[in-house]
């Protein structure tokens, strides 16, 4: 596998049905996507998670297991990829189901060339959306860890809407010690405004353990 | 031989004899036993005397005997004279009990000849005597100018059959008979009787010209007659030819009629093959869902490909491979799709049950690919050990896959409600004695208080929605077939039903 082609947006196709797993790759790749082909979810979960980004286009109705337990098992694995489904007839309670659990599109055979290109456009922008947050996070919570305990309390009191002065009162230091540690940790965060440092304390509190 | 007819001249011709040898024993006197001849007396009171009149009369020639002795001999007889006398006596006693044990006999044969003209008469089978001995002679004559079999008369004289029908003359026929074929009397019968057998029926009249050809003693035929009113018959005719003089003087024919049986036969099974198509139907229905999917699919594949074909042929530079890979793609799929409609097809005629050498095994593949999605959906594991270059069955192939559809799908629905164990459905096949032996296994609850006795009746079902007619046309299919059905318990809990159908052996 070259270094461009992991760059390049993935779009993993299951179902159990030869020739619409090669015409759905003939149709993708037509428009210079980058396909890859399995005939059951296990074949699928052999395969090591992507690292670009990508989406699953899934047939409703698998061998093995249905397209919607296969959902909750990836869910359940912690793999968010975003689910583009494909179904024979049109079930309504499972397309809500699988629709509910997060698909993003929920497509009825024989379906629109443009319908599918565009619900699997949809599906790669969700996921490099998620991708890129997951990024984000991941980056300040890196520089959350570099904080010191102190500046830690002072960062969570400040966030409240507490003045420095009710902060130094919190802790029990002088108001002078409380501005220098605020002003470190605004440095450490890239914080320019407390306004922003709010923002990032919202992302950063649901991923914090204390 | 007949003893109801009397003679009315015999008492008297019994008396006349009697008083002529009453007059010449007693006016007479030869050394001789003259009254030995009232023997002669008393064998004629057979044919008009009973048992007890018999008596009687030899009582009265021993009295006669008595009184011409007494008369011309009086007391003073000679020795001989005596024993001429005692002669006599015993002479018409020992007659007397001879003809009083050829009377009984003669009875019995009268009784058994009354009973068994009152069984020809009274019979409800058609019954005809008739004289084949003019036949006999003709094939005898053929014998003789070099003729070994009938096959090869059959070739030399095929228009012998016409002439043998017309050498059958009848002798006699009862009521029944007369009835059957609405004549209105024997000779009326007589004169009709080689235009009631139609052309097509020719084939069994050679049959029986065989068997009196090889000096069989009986023929029996399934065949077809008409009545004088131009009515097709359906009959069963037994013919028995016994030995006799002359050579097949006395043949019997009984004739059966099996016209309304033939025709409730034909209307029950027209009405089984309409009960079929109706079951067949309703199990199509069952199976919508996966039928719908399986046709769907190869279209959602052929509109696909079509699409990405375009794509391909609309780029500024055309892939010309990627074009031509998505039309052969489409040409499968198209394919797929018309094999389906094709067997489905099949499957909703209703035509009548046809009779050819069917391979089991092919008619499990199409089944499991109609049944393949009903499979994945309830996640059943499919297990199959088949008999490889398995001889074919004879018989009805949209009728056998119907039961092994029925078979299949049961299976699969009385697991859908097993969530405990593995859900496994095992086809095998074997075979045993000319038989091949299918069985479907399944691990659903199969029978836990043992096989129902009534699980083949017609209406007999455990489904909530179920009309129970499923395994009762199942067995019908199989009895038609000359097979069997059966269910039983299986290893490992679950049912086990195994179909057994001959199996066609290719004539050498």
């Amino acid at each position: 596998m070259s270094a461009e082609s992991i760059q390049s947006p993935t779009i993993f196709v299951v179902d159990d049905d030869q020739s619409l797993r090669e015409a759905l790759s003939s149709l993708f790749r037509s428009v210079g996507m980058r396909v890859e082909l399995f005939a059951s979810a296990a074949e699928f979960l052999a395969r090591k998670s992507s690292e670009t980004e990508s989406c699953l286009v899934l047939d409703v109705r698998l061998p093995g297991s249905s397209g919607l337990d296969f959902q909750g098992q990836l869910a359940r694995l912690g793999n968010n990829i975003p689910i583009v489904f494909m179904t024979g007839h049109g079930d309504v309670p499972m397309s809500v189901r699988a629709m509910k659990a997060g698909a993003t599109d929920f497509l009825i055979k024989p379906f629109r060339d443009q319908d599918m290109l565009d619900a699997v456009a949809n599906a790669l922008a969700h996921d490099r959306e998620r991708r890129k947050a997951e990024g984000e996070l991941s980056a300040l919570m890196a520089r959350y860890e570099g904080l010191t305990a102190r500046e830690r309390q002072v960062m969570a009191l400040v966030t409240r809407g507490l003045m420095n002065k009710q902060v130094a009162g919190e802790l029990g230091v002088s108001e002078i010690t409380v501005k220098i540690h605020r002003g470190h940790l605004m440095e450490k965060m890239g914080a320019r405004s407390l306004a922003e440092l709010v923002k990032m304390f919202q992302a950063l509190e649901p991923n914090l353990d204390k | 031989m007949e003893l109801h007819r009397k003679a009315p001249f015999a008492p008297l011709a019994a008396t006349a004899i009697a008083a002529a040898i009453f007059a010449i024993d007693t006016l007479t006197s030869f050394d001789v036993a003259i009254a030995v001849l009232y023997v002669s007396v008393v064998m004629l009171s057979l044919s008009f005397a009973d048992r007890r009149g018999m008596l009687l009369i030899a009582a009265g020639c021993m009295g006669l005997t008595l009184v011409s002795f007494a008369i011309s001999h009086g007391f003073g007889a000679s020795t001989g004279a005596y024993a001429r006398c005692a002669v006599s006596l015993a002479a018409i006693a020992i007659t007397t009990l001879l003809a009083l044990q050829v009377r009984g006999g003669i009875a019995v044969l009268g009784r058994s000849e009354q009973r068994y003209r009152n069984i020809f008469l009274a019979s409800g089978t058609a019954i005809l005597e008739m004289d084949f001995s003019e036949l006999a002679d003709a094939l005898d004559g053929l014998k003789a100018a070099g003729f070994v079999n009938m096959q090869g008369l059959r070739e030399a004289q095929p228009s012998f059959v016409r002439r043998a029908l017309g050498l059958m003359r009848l002798s006699n026929a009862n009521d029944t008979t007369l009835k059957l074929f609405g004549a209105a009397s024997v000779e009326e019968l007589r004169a009709a009787l080689p235009s009631l057998i139609p052309c097509e029926v020719e084939e069994t009249i050679w049959l029986l010209l065989e068997a009196i050809w090889e000096d069989r003693t009986s023929f029996e035929a399934e065949s077809s007659m008409q009545a004088l009113d131009g009515r097709r018959l359906n009959v069963v005719v037994t013919v028995a030819l016994p030995e006799s003089v002359p050579k097949l003087g006395q043949v019997l024919l009984s004739i059966m009629d099996v016209t309304a049986r033939r025709e409730a036969e034909a209307a029950l099974q027209a009405t089984q093959t309409e009960l079929a198509h109706v079951a067949r139907i309703s199990t199509l229905g069952e199976l919508m869902a996966s039928i719908s999917h399986e046709v769907n699919q190869p279209l959602a594949a052929i509109v696909t490909n079509g699409q990405a074909g375009l794509r391909w042929v609309s780029r500024d530079v055309p892939d010309i491979a990627e074009v031509r890979s998505s039309l052969e793609r489409m040409i499968g799929d198209a394919k797929r799709a018309g094999e389906v409609i094709q067997r489905l097809r099949a499957l909703s005629s209703n035509s009548a049950p046809l009779q050819t050498p069917v391979s089991l095994n092919e008619i499990i593949e199409e089944t499991l690919t109609l049944v393949q999605r009903e499979i994945l959906a309830h996640q059943i594991m499919l297990r199959l050990s088949l008999l490889e270059d398995a001889p074919p069955v004879i018989g009805d192939r949209v009728q056998l896959q119907q039961v092994v559809i029925n078979l299949v799908v049961n299976a699969i629905q009385a697991m859908s409600s097993v969530d405990e164990r593995a859900r496994t459905l095992t086809l095998r096949s074997r075979s045993a004695d000319g038989m091949i032996v299918l069985s479907i296994e399944d691990t659903g609850p199969g029978f836990p208080g043992g096989v129902p006795a009534k699980l083949f009746t017609p209406f007999y079902t455990t489904k909530a929605n179920g009309m129970g007619m499923g395994l009762s046309i199942c067995r019908s299919i199989v009895d038609a077939h000359g097979g069997r059905i059966r269910a039983r318990s299986g290893a490992v809990g679950g049912a086990v039903f195994e179909i057994e159908l001959p199996s066609y052996q290719e004539a050498a």
